[in-house]
């Protein structure tokens, strides 16, 4: 009887391993099989490699949801949720930059990011460059400055971001001009910054406000070289009068 | 406590760790936390700008999310296991003190946790360093509080088991862990809500439940903002107090449990 028992357990063994592989083939075929009939043939845009399809269904799964919900997704992680976030607002800035260059949600992207890791500043001079002067969404732009300014009261970029955005986008000298100001007075600010703020200001023609905004930047700065930059310009300005 | 109940606790501990090497399923949970670690260099990449902070915010999400699930496979069939094997009854009908069984459990838990921890802090630390990551006291302080949370939820953990089957055990301790990190929210929707009753449900909802969010330092981490060394021994003071109060409720309960 004992060969009778082992003879089909041998056979079958053998037999299995043919099968798996046929049931392994059959299954890659018709996956593909299903994901060519599912989404189609891919052909890869020269303009745009890494966007699939038409825009508009990637665009479908920016439904605004508020930075309350997606605390509910990772409570204890949301800087990691708002680096998630951060990666697909870059995406979709890219594909919609190299398509049609219209860009509906990246305020919205940009506005949960910073709601859920305030303290990070790389989105909001993303947002201070992209959404005034290439989404020309300017009142987007200096919403997210503004809001970057609470967080980062001591930032000189933000400061110059929004001096720079008032002026390009509303014309607002004197603003622009003032907020310069502010932005060269804090540390690591350039020294041209002073200069700017106050050509601005003359510009706008407040020749008092711009001498005022040289005089406490040349105050502000200890090295000679910059100091005799500002006097120069003092002084230019001076005979301008 | 005696030299005896000393190592029959040991035994017990060791009994945990030793099952749990040989879980196959714990060693795969193990392995794809590791990958996960790993994969961070990956989407680092993908974060344009600041790898260095998502390299950071991964790994504590990461350890943060699967010590949850450990503690969650580890506690709910921790004591219902051996009372549906039976096995129980050989350690009981011993001179063991239930105390001394339920303790065991638990620092067997805590071992089998730590040695998950550090595999994940040590891998994380090293791809900080690889990648030029500067750390700061923040990250250690973030760290110790991180696995604090876990043996916080080890021992919660232990109380559920003692009384609950394993899938009430996993609601319980799930909800425990999510309510812990809302609890500000919690608090915010106390302090704004209409209702007189649903001010007070929300409130004693707050107070009675463990504030894991006051535990969380990754801000701190990230950022290098200074923690103050009170705040830090305060915040060990309040994860010790609801650990002990935790493993005194299992014990008084598993002590008056019909095990027959």
């Amino acid at each position: 009887m004992q060969p009778i028992e082992i003879a089909p357990t041998i056979v079958a063994k053998r037999c299995l391993l043919p099968v798996v592989f046929l049931l392994f083939a059959a299954a890659i075929l018709l996956q593909a099989d299903l994901v060519s009939r599912k989404y189609g043939q891919f052909v890869r845009s020269e303009d745009c490699p890494w966007c699939e399809g038409i825009a508009l269904r990637d665009d479908a799964a920016f439904i605004p949801v508020r930075a309350d919900f997606l605390k509910l997704l990772a409570p204890a992680d949301l800087h990691f949720l708002s680096n998630v976030l951060w990666v697909r607002a870059t995406y979709y800035f890219g594909s919609h930059a190299l398509t049609d260059r219209q860009y509906p949600y990246l305020f919205h992207l940009l506005d949960l990011i910073t709601d859920l890791s305030p303290l990070w500043d790389h989105p909001y001079y993303f947002g201070a460059v992209v959404l005034p002067f290439e989404a020309d969404a300017a009142e987007d732009g200096l919403y997210l400055i503004e809001k970057g300014l609470v967080y980062h009261p001591d930032n000189w970029q933000l400061w110059f971001f929004k001096g720079f955005c008032l002026w390009k986008s509303g014309g607002d000298m004197v603003s622009a001009a003032e907020d310069l100001h502010r932005a060269s007075l804090l540390p690591g600010a350039p020294v041209y910054l002073a200069a700017l703020s106050a050509t601005f200001a003359t510009q706008a023609g407040q020749k008092e406000l711009a001498l005022r905004f040289l005089e406490e930047a040349r105050n502000n700065i200890h090295d000679p070289m910059h100091q005799k930059l500002l006097a120069d310009k003092i002084e230019e300005l001076l005979k301008g009068e | 406590m005696s030299g005896l109940a000393w190592i029959q606790l040991r035994a017990i501990a060791v009994n945990v760790w030793r099952a749990s090497a040989r879980d196959r399923i714990l060693l795969i949970l193990w392995a794809t936390a590791l990958l996960f670690i790993f994969f961070s260099l990956v989407l680092a990449k993908m974060v344009v700008g600041s790898e260095e902070m998502a390299l950071q915010t991964t790994g504590f999400w990461i350890m943060g999310i699967w010590g949850l699930i450990s503690v969650l496979y580890l506690g709910s069939n921790i004591v219902r296991q051996e009372i549906y094997q039976k096995t129980i009854y050989f350690v009981l009908s011993r001179p063991v003190h239930r105390t001394t069984f339920l303790l065991g459990k638990f620092f067997g838990m805590i071992i089998v946790l730590a040695s998950l921890f550090v595999i994940l802090a040590l891998c994380w630390l090293f791809i900080l360093l690889s990648k030029g990551v500067p750390l700061n006291a923040g990250h250690f302080v973030t760290l110790a509080f991180i696995f604090g949370e876990w043996v916080l939820l080890a021992s919660f953990s232990l109380f559920f088991a003692a009384f609950t089957s394993p899938l009430l055990h996993n609601f319980f301790l799930v909800g425990l862990g999510f309510l812990g990190h809302w609890s500000r929210d919690l608090y915010l929707f106390s302090q704004n809500a209409h209702s007189a009753i649903a001010k007070t449900l929300l409130s004693v909802i707050y107070h009675v439940l463990p504030n894991l969010d006051a535990l969380n330092f990754r801000q701190a981490a990230l950022y290098n903002e200074p923690i103050g060394a009170g705040l830090i021994m305060l915040a060990g003071g309040v994860l010790l107090a609801w650990m002990l109060t935790a493993l005194v409720g299992a014990n008084l309960i598993f002590s008056r449990r019909k095990l027959l």
